[in-house]
């Protein structure tokens, strides 16, 4: 079980800590009674764990990265961890594992749902855009009418080709006369030819 | 005292093609179509064809050796030219249809129907 207590700023501030940590961690304490024992009948181990807790004192302190800004100490030993953390690895049923998987994968799956809708979103919109557009032209396409565009319009007004002098004066004769100069006119045709 | 000028045929024919008398059309006929000069014939037939009317255009179409039907191949290229030329080609679509259906001649009908499909391409 954890318990976060607030850290009370005492001048006497390791014996504090020592109490309310006695009372709450029982393990610890045997475990410091065996210790004080071991110390008592000749020493033991115990004689090297003070020897180099006062080692570990000084390196830990240097440590500026330590949560122990305080330096709380425990017999000697500088702790390095928020005292009031149980040491004890707290077990978890499988049916709390499961109720948080589960809760895990909910908000997975939301969050999936909310990224693919923002990705999805301008498809949808180009999507409609084309429909749109290929129905207006749809639309345009069966609106088209052909229409027979006459080509009098563009048709030149043709005038008869201006005459020749020579002509102007012969066309106000009559025919007739016309058909009598025919024959000499022809000779002098053929014997220029010829010539 | 001073000798007249004589006019040169090239003038008569252009005044004849030119003229209002319906008259005109026969002298042409008569005297144009049937020279033994290839130029006289040839100015004959484009006086003829400018002229446009139904009794030119006959005279061009379903006569053998005149017209588009020319022993001259020259002459008969350009009575051709000048029929392809022409800005109204009603009257003479119609004269070459009827020939080609009626004409007894297998020639005559033969170039008619060459002319109307150069007329139908143009």
């Amino acid at each position: 079980m954890y318990m976060i207590l607030g850290v009370c700023l005492h001048d006497n501030l390791n014996l504090n800590c020592v109490f309310i940590y006695f009372l709450i961690n029982v393990k610890r304490e045997r475990r410091d009674k065996n210790n004080m024992d071991s110390m008592k009948i000749g020493g033991g181990l115990g004689i090297f764990k003070n020897i180099t807790s006062s080692k570990n004192e000084k390196k830990i302190t240097s440590n500026p990265f330590s949560s122990n800004p305080f330096g709380i100490s425990f017999k000697g030993k500088v702790q390095t961890s928020d005292l009031f953390v149980s040491s004890e690895v707290k077990k978890t049923s499988i049916l709390e594992k499961g109720k948080m998987a589960v809760s895990a994968a909910v908000a997975s799956l939301t969050e999936i749902k909310n990224v693919w809708k923002e990705k999805i979103k301008p498809v949808l919109t180009f999507a409609k855009q084309t429909a749109e557009h290929i129905t207006n032209l749809a639309n345009k396409i069966s609106d088209f009418k052909v229409e027979k565009i006459s080509l009098a319009a563009f048709k030149k007004e043709t005038k008869a080709p201006p005459l020749s002098r020579g002509a102007q004066k012969l066309v106000i004769k009559p025919v007739s006369e016309l058909e009598i100069l025919w024959e000499p006119a022809e000779e002098v045709h053929k014997a220029a030819q010829r010539a | 005292m001073f000798k007249e000028e004589i006019a040169k045929i090239e003038h008569i024919i252009e005044a004849l093609g030119a003229h209002p008398d319906p008259a005109s059309v026969g002298v042409l006929d008569r005297l144009g179509t049937n020279s033994t000069c290839d130029d006289i014939r040839e100015m004959t037939a484009k006086a003829l064809i400018t002229k446009n009317t139904h009794d030119s255009l006959v005279v061009l179409v379903i006569n053998k050796g005149k017209g588009i039907n020319d022993l001259s191949p020259k002459v008969a290229m350009n009575a051709v030219n000048e029929i392809l030329s022409l800005d109204d080609k009603n009257e003479v679509i119609n004269i070459l249809e009827d020939t080609i259906n009626m004409h007894s001649d297998e020639e005559v009908r033969e170039t008619a129907r060459s002319v109307r499909a150069l007329i139908e391409l143009s």
